[in-house]
């Protein structure tokens, strides 16, 4: 299960974030965990960082960023060993309207990337901004599954 | 005078022989109170004796049987009931110690338990984040493994190092001069208490290691 888990990146809504470690230190626990090597980790921290936007924060801890900046932690974690899939739950649920847009900005541009971005959200507007797969559920059961769909409130 | 002696190991030895002259001393320093005793008796009167230490307390009765029939020997005598007594007491008191060991045993391996489950508990979060990043059940346990262990090993340590300081103080210094085959039992060779300083340790050891094991299992499963 733990090798299985490798392979999907996961991004709270509560970010998850070890708050006794900076943010360089935690992207880097993603690979320590794994068991990579002192370098790998050295090259590939710094690279997520700057894909995030994050690279003069990287000294910081967490309680010293703001909320979309400790998404973007989370985010780049999550990215940082090039899963095939990302998942979201609720990733811009704390966040307000201006840096939503921006999170969603780099989750499309991870997508870009090849990653597989699962993303469950109640946020309408940005899932009409972005038109894509939308799988819509009902009292857990699928009831739409549609290419370049909108939100939507079935009746 | 042909005294038994067991053929192959010595099951006795000889503590003290006395003769007519340190009979009659002895007698003397007995019945001091009482110097009427003193006069009618002369040195010859009183019979030469060995004086016997067996190696096993339990060999006594049978020492004493072999000895009593043969020439030259009049009476074999043994202070049975003192001997019994002796006896039954180190038994029972080998025992209980056997018992409160197991007890104590017990209840360091469930406060060990007890304190990796606080310590699993106060770092919730930071194992939560290492399974959903991957890591293995083993990479989340070492490090609990390693303080469980270091409290068992130094439980121990601390454990045999205080018996060692109340044998050097008591057998060391307040009963110097005073060891006699009572207390045999209570000595050890120095071989034989690096051994059991060794044992301790890893039982010690091995207590913390399955003290942290088992308070872990409830937290593994994210």
């Amino acid at each position: 299960m733990p090798h299985l888990r490798r392979n999907i990146g996961c991004v709270f809504q509560d970010y998850k974030l070890l708050d006794t470690k900076t943010v360089y230190e935690n992207v880097a626990f993603a690979l320590e965990v794994i068991g990579r090597p002192k370098n790998v980790i050295q090259s590939q921290v710094p690279q997520i960082l700057d894909l995030v936007g994050l690279t003069s924060k990287a000294k910081n801890f967490p309680n010293e960023l703001s909320g979309g900046e400790q998404q973007r932690v989370s985010i780049a974690r999550a990215f940082v060993n090039r899963p095939l899939i990302l998942l979201a739950d609720e990733p811009t649920g704390n966040l307000d309207p201006a840096t939503t847009v921006g999170i969603m900005r780099l989750l499309d541009r991870i997508n870009k990337t090849g990653t597989t971005v699962v993303m469950a959200t109640h946020d309408q507007r940005i899932v009409d901004a972005m038109r894509r797969r939308v799988i819509e559920l009902d009292r857990g059961e699928m009831v739409r599954d549609q290419s370049r769909g909108v939100y939507g409130v079935s009746a | 005078m042909s005294i038994w002696r067991s053929p192959k190991t010595p099951t006795w030895r000889v503590s003290e022989f006395l003769d007519h002259d340190e009979a009659f001393a002895e007698f003397g320093r007995i019945f001091q109170d009482d110097p009427s005793l003193l006069e009618n008796i002369r040195p010859e009167d009183l019979p030469v004796s060995f004086r016997v230490v067996p190696v096993d307390p339990e060999l006594t009765q049978d020492i004493a049987d072999r000895n009593e029939g043969l020439a030259g020997v009049d009476k074999a005598v043994t202070a049975d009931e003192q001997v019994q007594n002796v006896l039954n007491a180190t038994r029972v008191l080998r025992l209980g110690i056997y018992v409160l060991s197991g007890a104590l045993l017990l209840a360091s391996l469930f406060l060990i338990v007890n304190t990796i489950r606080l310590a699993t508990f106060a770092r919730r979060r930071e194992i939560e984040v290492m399974k959903l990043v991957g890591a293995g059940n083993w990479f989340v346990r070492v490090p609990f493994m390693a303080e469980g262990l270091v409290q068992g090993a130094v439980g121990a340590g601390i454990a045999f190092g205080g018996v060692y300081l109340v044998q050097v103080a008591v057998f060391g210094n307040a009963l110097k001069g005073h060891r006699n085959d009572l207390l045999e039992g209570f000595y050890a060779t120095s071989s034989e208490a690096i051994l059991i300083g060794i044992l301790c340790l890893v039982i010690g050891a091995v207590i913390g290691i399955v003290g942290s094991l088992l308070g872990l299992r409830k937290y593994l499963n994210v």
